[in-house]
């Protein structure tokens, strides 16, 4: 595996053809600026009122109406010979403007723009106790496919469009309707199930409508300033390949269920990546990026904040080439903020979303735990979709309304150490009758129950300058000559599946030692922590004051959304990191043109 | 007049107008001033070969017909402000002079591929856009050779080359560093490869292996940037106005069109000195339609518009008429009969015939050598054990000649002047009078074909292999159509049956398969009416079937195939002794449950206005 594209490098990571799935998420990181001018707390997030920022009062897009006229005629009308009827349709129309340019070298490489809505049909059959998409056991399809996306005219042509809603929700009413007969002979054929949950959960509706967005975007303004950022490297001929790149995106999502929920809510997201990639001398590739994540486009960083991380992640790189490679370690670490936050995202967020619970091919770590203790006692854990920011650095896993159209509610996951819930979509679990908010999707996928804003909070702080000095006294107890230090983490990924190790794999990109007997910290490559779930919670001795947000990217069974981890930095006792698998291949024969032609 | 247009659609079999499929040129994209004829000149300096006095193959084949009459001007000296031909030139160049590892060969041939594309994609639905996109890319392949003509890394599996994505700009330095670390990287693959190679070659007996490459004259051609005179708005419309003719189609379940409009400045540059820039437009419509019939059988017909320059397109009126006629005949297409079984002979019109020699003789008249491992089977429908034997009736003539762009005022899809190898492509006499001489061959030889024709093409940039270009088949003995149709009947009557077979459109098949009918009728013994059937496939086939065409007709028509790379089959009416055909089964939907919304009346309402 190389690492020429941390952002993207993963992506594929959960197989088709096992159904145990595993989680990425890649690394937009941000620091907190340490002095924000602002009176609030800015350790904890900010919510905002729900359309605390808009009049309530706007009109629904004409597009509701097409989809609520076509849904009703589908709810009164559809029924097979036998009398079977959908009992339950959403349509959700995602509009989605986005704009993407890239530069190296101080060439623009990328420059794509694309302008789509499209459609999400969810009908179900049966009843809420027991419907189409109700897991099968054995043998293939085991999860049920929804609609994928279907391509929707741009232009609010009422006869286009429901000319398509129409060809669609006939064609998935007959799919659906075989299914649930092929869903009952199952559960005829088969063993009790554990889990006798609903398959769907009764949630309130809710009407809410803000006005939809639009994306102007100065492309060519946008180009020339990554041309000219991106041109820095061309004085660094050792870096083999880097990028600046922007991309924003506008979207509107359009929800009408038949049980009476219209949403009408935009979303607005932007972003910044700067990438260096090297090679050390011995082959290893080595990559570094850094990103900038704002839900408006004036939050982005100017052109010299851009630089310099930019220069940052080239020297990055550089130094990592120079750096000794990391030796298999056991002993105790430090986990910076946001390294932490990822930990926390992978190893435990992905463990406590609620459909895991229920699915029989899942490993059900966290299942028989509620009302027990996981982690130490001065830890508290929550996912927040409501909280926008956290000192100044937007969230990107804020939403209001879940894609179901559940209302997103804050949910304690860990009460001083006590596990006290679920990340719930519709799907109910046993002792969970209900969604809290959390059931999402990228256009396209099956929704499933997913982290938002995932945030840990500890009531046994100290400052980070503290943390090492304690990490180094843990170093002596135990004899070891170092800790380590993990600043900087891209992503990871981990198995939650039966049919896989429960294991879970970090890829930290900067690590120091810190030495036991007080030589300076010393840089180290090669690294990838790796361990069991439930055994490292046991191991975090204290934590950080110092609280910073991970935005990222979140791939899993319903696809890649946007998320925000939120940790304090992290003593553990004992973490155990293993030699990555390097690339053979040498760094290039010939220099870089770079250097010649000039 | 350039452009071997389609040349480059066909890369994707099933939606050639994606995205980034085709693409840019430089400059002048979209100018509105009308298709400009274009000039330029060819120039063929035949230098010497590099490396001196290789002796071509032993065969040199004797009837690669005349170098076609160049239609194409070029100027012979490069252009002096193309900073993407300058960087990749001076890239070779460094690459071919020190690109080394200590102990290990050397590169002794180099080919670079860029293809810089500008497209635009819009698609339509009943008379509104989803969508309308421009796209511009630039990629690049680098093909690395180490060892010798005779044994080289290639013809062994995983030996593919390496890509990048060049930077849209023109900026020499960011250009020339894509293109190093994609060198350096195919390098690397390739002296691994050959040492695979040469271990394997070891430890088997393999007899009779050929070279593994051929040299070739270097060319120098430099065709003006690609242009066409494409109108992104006035096309918006005439999308909208096509796809609304729909609506007055109320069972037509579904259509869409979709558009694709491109221009491509194509960049081979190699070692041997070759130094190629070729440009090519492209203009693609597709319009498709989907009915069911009652007992649920999907049925669906597509209209499929192909040109290089606005001008060969036909006006949207009658686009509109052909729309209306293929809607009313998918009505009249899902009322008609069904039959569970033929077997007798089958009358095939110009246009499925070509699909016809495409499934059985496109790939198989291909001299394409074994890879290295591939085992027995590979290439078992491949042509060349049979050189020298009948293949079709003694009347039949084939040959392939890629140069024309035209076929009595149609245009030929497959055409080209140079090919994915730097070679001009040429004439090939492939059958003469019924008698396989030749295969259409690429760089890579074979046991028996030697030297390439000029037909090593690929699609996208993946490494080129042989391929037809425009295949002409004749018979010197065809009949008249009225006199092939009294030739069903008769054939028919002959052998028992009550009525014979024509096909008068058909899907493309696949390899050595023949696709399916969509419009096939009876036509009966006793009084010669024709009467539509539905719902038939064609069992298998092989490729001895063609030695029983009972006869062919004498007019001919160009079948453009957009199936895997671009080519172009002009071909007579055939008439088949005996096909099987079966009912197809498959599970369909039953119909609807809901009316349309063009059956409800207050939908309609609302649309009227």
């Amino acid at each position: 595996m190389t690492m020429i594209a941390p952002l993207v490098l993963l992506a594929p990571l959960f197989l088709p053809a096992s159904p145990p799935l595993r989680c990425a998420l890649f690394a937009q990181t941000m620091t907190i600026p340490r002095a924000t001018p602002s009176t609030d707390d800015h350790t904890k997030p900010s919510v905002p009122k729900r359309g605390e920022t808009q009049a309530q009062t706007v009109a629904p897009h004409p597009l509701m109406e097409y989809l609520a006229d076509e849904l009703t005629y589908s709810m009164e009308r559809l029924s097979d010979e036998d009398g079977t009827k959908p009992y339950y349709i959403n349509y959700t129309v995602y509009e989605e403007h986005t704009a993407a340019l890239s530069a190296t070298l101080g060439a623009l490489v990328e420059d794509r723009r694309s302008d789509e809505r499209n459609l999400n049909i969810d009908l179900r059959v049966g009843d809420y106790s027991l419907d189409n998409t109700h897991q099968m056991r054995g043998g293939g399809a085991s999860h049920a496919s929804g609609s994928g996306n279907i391509r929707l005219p741009l232009e609010d042509d009422p006869y286009a469009i429901k000319h398509t809603l129409w060809y669609h929700t006939d064609r998935l009413f007959k799919q659906n309707v075989k299914r649930l007969a092929q869903v009952k002979t199952n559960l005829k054929v088969k063993v009790d199930e554990e889990d006798k949950s609903d398959d769907f959960s009764r949630e309130e509706s809710h009407v809410y409508y803000e006005p939809p967005v639009t994306l102007a975007f100065d492309r060519k303004t946008w180009a020339d300033r990554l041309r000219k950022i991106s041109a820095v490297a061309r004085s660094y001929p050792l870096v083999y390949s880097s990028s600046v790149s922007v991309s924003a995106f506008a979207g509107t999502r359009f929800m009408v269920t038949s049980e009476h929920t219209r949403l009408q809510t935009p979303e607005r997201r932007y972003r910044m990546i700067v990438t260096a990639y090297a090679k050390a001398d011995d082959g290893m590739d080595l990559s570094q990026s850094f990103s900038f994540s704002a839900a408006r486009e004036e939050k982005l960083p100017g052109d010299a904040e851009i630089e310099e991380a930019f220069l940052s992640v080239i020297n990055q790189v550089l130094a990592l080439r120079e750096a000794p490679i990391a030796e298999p370690y056991i002993g105790p670490a430090v986990l910076r903020n946001r390294a932490s936050a990822v930990f926390f995202h992978e190893i435990f967020g992905h463990r406590i979303e609620g459909h895991r619970q229920k699915d029989v091919t899942e490993g059900h770590t966290f299942k028989k735990k509620i009302d027990k203790q996981v982690l130490p006692e001065f830890l508290d854990v929550y996912d927040d979709p409501l909280a926008s920011q956290l000192g100044d650095i937007d969230l990107r896993g804020q939403y209001h309304f879940d894609d179901e159209g559940v209302e997103a509610e804050r949910v304690t996951l860990v009460d001083r150490g006590i596990l006290k819930g679920f990340l719930m979509s519709r799907s109910p679990v046993e002792g969970f009758a209900c969604s809290n908010g959390h059931g999402r999707r990228q256009p396209g996928r099956a929704v499933a129950s997913r982290q938002a804003n995932l945030i840990v909070q500890s009531t046994n702080q100290v400052p980070f300058s503290e943390l090492k000095r304690i990490l180094v006294e843990e170093c002596q107890r135990q004899g070891k000559p170092y800790g380590l230090l993990f600043d900087d983490i891209s992503g990871g990924f981990t198995t939650t599946g039966r049919r896989g190790a429960q294991v879970f794999k970090v890829l930290p990109v900067v690590v120091y030692r810190v030495y036991a007997d007080g030589r300076p910290d010393e840089l180290i490559r090669g690294v990838d922590i790796v361990g069991t779930p439930l055994t490292c919670f046991e191991k975090i001795i204290r934590t950080g004051d110092d609280p910073a947000v991970f935005n990222g990217s979140c791939g899993s069974e319903s696809g890649w959304i946007p998320v925000s981890a939120v940790s304090p930095s992290m003593l553990v006792s004992t973490i155990e990191i293993e030699k990555r698998t390097r690339a053979q291949s040498r760094p290039p024969i010939l220099d870089p043109p770079i250097e010649e032609s000039q | 007049v350039i452009a071997e247009t389609k040349r480059r659609l066909p890369r994707y079999r099933y939606r050639p107008t994606r995205p980034h499929l085709f693409l840019v040129t430089q400059g002048c994209w979209m100018d509105g001033s009308g298709d400009e004829p274009v000039n330029s000149t060819v120039s063929h300096p035949f230098r010497a070969m590099r490396g001196g006095a290789r002796t071509f193959g032993c065969i040199v084949l004797a009837l690669l017909c005349v170098f076609a009459p160049a239609t194409v001007t070029a100027d012979q000296k490069a252009p002096d402000d193309d900073v993407l031909l300058k960087a990749m030139v001076d890239e070779l160049n460094r690459s071919m002079a020190e690109l080394v590892l200590a102990d290990l060969p050397r590169p002794y041939f180099i080919q670079y591929r860029a293809s810089d594309r500008l497209s635009h994609t819009i698609d339509a639905t009943n008379g509104t856009l989803l969508g309308s996109n421009k796209a511009h890319t630039r990629t690049f392949a680098s093909r690395v050779r180490v060892g010798s003509y005779e044994l080289d890394n290639t013809n062994v599996g995983g030996s593919g080359g390496a890509r990048a994505t060049l930077p849209l700009d023109d900026d020499y330095i960011a250009i020339r560093h894509a293109i190093w670390q994609a060198t350096d990287q195919d390098y690397k693959n390739a002296v691994e490869t050959l040492t695979r190679k040469q271990a394997y070659l070891r430890e088997k007996n393999i007899e009779d292996r050929p070279e593994d490459f051929t040299p070739a004259e270097p060319l120098l051609v430099f065709e003006p940037p690609a242009k066409i005179a494409f109108d992104p708005k006035q096309w918006e419309d005439n999308a909208n106005l096509l796809s609304a003719r729909f609506i007055r189609f109320p069972d037509i379940q579904r259509s869409n069109l979709s558009l694709f409009a491109g221009t491509v400045n194509e960049y081979i540059v190699n070692s041997e000195g070759s130094r190629l820039r070729m440009a090519d437009t492209g203009l693609h419509i597709e319009i498709n339609a989907e009915i069911q019939a009652q007992e649920g059988m999907l049925l669906s017909d597509n209209l499929t518009y192909i040109a290089e320059r606005m001008s060969q397109l036909p006006p949207v009126e009658r686009m509109l008429a052909d729309i209306d006629e293929m809607c009313a005949r998918l009505m009249e297409l899902s009322k008609a009969p069904t039959l569970e079984h033929y077997t007798g002979p089958v009358l095939f019109d110009p246009i499925p015939a070509g699909k016809v020699f495409e499934a059985l003789l496109a790939e198989q008249v291909c001299a394409a050598p074994t890879p290295l491992g591939a085992g027995g089977s590979w290439g078992e429908d491949n042509l060349e054990k049979k050189l020298g034997r009948r293949i079709l009736p003694r009347s039949f003539q084939l040959y392939d000649d890629p140069i024309p762009d035209l076929y009595e005022g149609t245009l030929l899809a497959g055409h080209y002047a140079y090919d994915d190898e730097a070679v001009r492509a040429v004439r090939v006499s492939i059958v003469d009078d019924g008698i396989l001489e030749n295969l259409v061959a690429a760089r890579a030889p074979t046991r028996k074909v030697k030297q390439s024709t000029g037909h090593g093409r690929s699609a996208g940039l993946a490494d080129a292999r042989a391929r037809i270009g425009c295949l002409y088949i004749s018979d010197t003995d065809g009949l008249p159509a009225g006199e092939l149709r009294q030739l069903l009947i008769q054939t028919a009557r002959e052998e028992g049956l009550d009525f014979g077979l024509r096909v008068e459109s058909m899907w493309p098949g696949g390899f050595a398969a023949l696709g399916r009918p969509v419009y096939a009728y009876k036509v009966y013994v006793d009084d010669g009416r024709e009467e539509l059937v539905r719902g038939l496939e064609f069992l298998p086939v092989r490729t001895t079937i063609l030695k029983r065409i009972l006869a062919a007709g004498r007019e001919r028509q160009v079948y453009n195939s957009l199936s895997g790379g671009t080519s172009s089959i002009v071909s007579p009416a055939i008439l088949l002794e005996e096909l099987d055909l079966a009912k197809f089964e498959e599970e369909f939907d039953k119909l609807p449950i809901l009316k349309s919304p063009a059956l409800r009346p207050s939908e309609r309402a609302v649309h009227d206005n």
